[in-house]
């Protein structure tokens, strides 16, 4: 081991030039007297051709009977195994500081024990204190979707590796980031398979990449709003107000948007539009007539065309505002007024439920601009609407009077032609009285004929003159039975009345007293037959509606064949002498509706027929 | 003067009727008249089996006016005989309804006169 040809030789030179660097001769002395051994002590030793090893050297002292000391040792040269261990240590040295510069997590998994290595970066990145506290977690952990790990090491085991996956990592804390992950897989000497694999964070390019989205969502959002609303059909006014804050709401990422509008003369607001997101509760139904007062800060901003932005509602001043709030479970608001001239009509906003939410400029913008475009269509289409009622009603009107000359032309027309025709057989038979009776119904029928007009033109001046009172039923009907009891007594009419003393409807009298007039009168003439004379008149107050039958046993109607006709103008059901021109049950509805009621007609042929009448109370 | 001798007036208006029944009596005395007061007692009544040659046919009538009349025609097997509407309407689309009417010979406007009596009987 040393170079000698024979133990004399070693004998003969001084131990000390052995050692390569005498001081470790020293050492291992001091090491020997203190202790009396020491083992694999790892020197380098010099041979006899000054050539160097590295031994091992281990050495324990005894003593005999005698007191002599000994000092028996064993050198092995490790010189071999040293470089190894060198190359070795200087990869992991190289490894090393590979994994303390790189700002890559770098990790060594195996997929049953997980993780074995990890870097510094690594143990940083995910919010951890030290490697064994890594080491002792569930990779899939280290995943907001769990079920990615899954994926990823699938994927490696089928290619042998991925590179450049866009994963959502999750922290220690529980947040989250973006990360691109490599990652190979590497076998091991003794079959053991080996993830290897390095993650970058890329949360800040992540980040920017979104704000970059966000940045032309928000363009799309602002051109469309600016440009939807310039042609708008007035039909789809509504549901694109509706879509508008659906859009809005999920670009801030709101739970509810919504608008309002005042109700300055009567000092509250109501929630006109609504939008929620998933699993948020609607509340538009309890948003109404909500009074101004109770809302100061928002009214006084608003009508100053400010916004209110309120972040945190928790902090705010128990009021009873702050009350509604938190009873809706809002729990951070903004809100942008509606300014149409110089006056505030309204406002526009949205609610966060689930967190609080800091406002940003941005969110301001974009409900500013939809404040905007939501008043100009509004306006736009509140005139549009009056302008379309008022076509609209004087369509109806003009084809009412239409339809009305129509049937009074006929009736004129048809009444003249038989008075020219009587007139004319009058003249060659003076003396038949017979013609003189058909002269007088001719001329009657006329005359009722011109009171039917007469009803009809103060029908349309009435409505807009007249105005209402409150009117006992009871004695109302009591009066028309009273006008009628000749015809009723030569009839032999029974009326039953069935009215509440006290019942009574705030409306216009002159249409109660006409409806009723001609229900009751339509009962007399064809409600009633040799051995049915009952008119069942009754009324009574039903939920918040008044409801008047006028019921007859009569003929009955045969409905299946004539409700269309009913009530339409110039219909007319009796052949009888009797028979009217068409008109009653027309002006009848054409009144009911008039005053916001509702008629309705059953009937059975040969068992009779009941008229209803509703009113709001 | 034509053969056209069988005539039924459809109108619920009685003292059209006896006018309308003087009148055509006074220009044809070889003609038998049969009255109806609505289109359903028109309809029973050819049902019967009454073949008439001309028909004077009102269309504002109860229970059954003239174009539910006309629409309830094609019941009737043994059809024959002219069709005119005789209204006192003035109602354009009445004319319109008349003229599209393959049953309507043409649409007189009341009262049946001399002159209309001549031109529809022969």
């Amino acid at each position: 081991m040393f170079g000698f040809s024979c133990e004399d030789d070693v004998k003969s030179r001084p131990i000390a030039s052995m050692f390569k660097d005498p001081r470790d001769r020293t050492r291992l002395i001091t090491k020997l007297k203190a202790n009396h051994k020491y083992e694999n002590e790892e020197v380098v030793f010099l041979r006899q051709d000054h050539s160097e090893f590295v031994g091992l050297i281990s050495t324990i002292k005894h003593q005999d009977e005698k007191g002599n000391t000994y000092w028996d040792g064993a050198i092995r040269d490790v010189t071999s195994e040293r470089n190894y261990i060198d190359k070795i240590r200087s990869r992991e040295q190289l490894l090393e500081s590979i994994n303390k510069n790189i700002n890559e997590g770098i990790y060594r998994s195996i997929s049953d024990n997980g993780i074995i290595y990890v870097n510094d970066e690594f143990i940083k990145m995910f919010g951890y204190g030290t490697l064994e506290e890594v080491k002792s977690m569930n990779p899939n952990d280290l995943y907001k979707y769990p079920e990615e790990r899954e994926e990823l090491v699938k994927e490696i085991l089928t290619n042998g590796s991925v590179s450049n996956k866009e994963i959502e990592f999750k922290r220690k804390d529980r947040s989250t980031f973006w990360g691109y992950i490599n990652a190979n897989k590497v076998e091991g000497l003794n079959g053991v398979v080996y993830f290897d694999g390095a993650i970058r964070n890329i949360s800040e390019e992540k980040e920017a990449e979104q704000a970059l989205i966000r940045y032309a969502d928000m363009q799309r959002i602002l051109i469309g709003l600016s440009t939807k609303y310039i042609d708008l059909p007035f039909d789809k006014v509504e549901q694109t107000i509706n879509d508008s804050l659906r859009e809005l709401g999920e670009f801030v990422k709101a739970d509810r948007s919504f608008v309002f509008d005042f109700d300055l003369k009567k000092g509250v607001c109501n929630n006109t539009y609504e939008w929620v997101a998933d699993g948020i509760n609607e509340e538009i139904q309890n948003n109404q007539n909500l009074p101004l007062e109770i809302m100061p800060d928002l009214v006084n901003a608003h009508l100053q065309g400010k916004p209110m932005i309120k972040s945190k509602i928790s902090d705010t001043e128990k009021t009873p505002f702050e009350d509604l709030l938190t009873e809706q479970q809002v729990k951070s608001m903004i809100t942008m007024p509606m300014i149409h001239g110089d006056e505030c009509v309204g406002f526009v906003g949205f609610d966060w439920v689930k967190n609080e939410h800091k406002a940003t400029e941005k969110e301001v913008i974009l409900l500013e601009l939809f404040s905007e475009m939501l008043v100009n269509i509004r306006i736009r289409t509140f005139n549009e609407r009056k302008l379309r009622k008022l076509f609209d009603k004087t369509i109806e009107q003009n084809q009412r009077l239409k339809d009305f000359s129509y049937i009074t032309s006929h009736n004129f027309r048809s009444s003249v032609a038989n008075l020219v025709g009587l007139l004319d057989i009058i003249e060659d038979d003076p003396t038949n009285t017979q013609y003189f009776n058909m002269m007088k119904s001719t001329a009657l029928k006329l005359n009722l004929a011109i009171d039917a007009i007469n009803d009809l033109l103060n029908f349309e001046k009435d409505i807009n003159t007249l105005s209402k009172k409150e009117i006992n039923i009871r004695s109302l009907i009591n009066d028309i039975i009273l006008l009628n009891h000749k015809t009723a007594k030569d009839k032999k009419i029974e009326f039953e009345v069935d009215i509440p003393n006290d019942l009574s409807l705030r409306i216009l009298p002159a249409y109660l007293h006409s409806i009723l007039h001609n229900l009751i009168t339509n009962a007399m003439k064809y409600g009633v037959t040799d051995t049915q004379r009952k008119i069942k008149i009754s009324a009574k107050k039903d939920s918040k509606k008044i409801l008047l039958s006028v019921s007859d046993q009569g003929r009955g109607i045969d409905l299946k064949r004539y409700n269309s006709k009913l009530f339409q103008l110039g219909s007319r059901f009796h052949a009888e002498e009797e028979s009217g021109h068409g008109m009653g049950l027309y002006m009848t509805k054409q009144q009911v509706e008039a005053v916001n009621g509702k008629i309705e007609v059953e009937s059975e042929v040969d068992k009779g027929t009941t008229f209803k009448v509703y009113f709001d109370e | 003067m034509s053969n056209l001798s069988k005539i039924l007036l459809v109108d619920d208006d009685p003292i059209f009727l006896t006018l309308a029944e003087l009148a055509l009596k006074k220009e044809r005395t070889d003609i038998q008249i049969f009255k109806a007061s609505n289109g359903e007692e028109a309809i029973t009544f050819l049902k019967e089996g009454h073949a008439v040659d001309v028909i004077f046919l009102d269309l504002n009538m109860p229970v059954m006016n003239g174009w539910e009349f006309l629409d309830a025609l094609p019941e009737i097997e043994d059809r024959k005989g002219e069709i005119y509407v005789l209204t006192s309407s003035i109602d354009p689309s009445d004319q319109r309804k008349a003229d599209d009417n393959p049953f309507v010979k043409s649409m007189l406007e009341k009262p049946l006169d001399r002159d209309k009596i001549i031109a529809t009987l022969t």
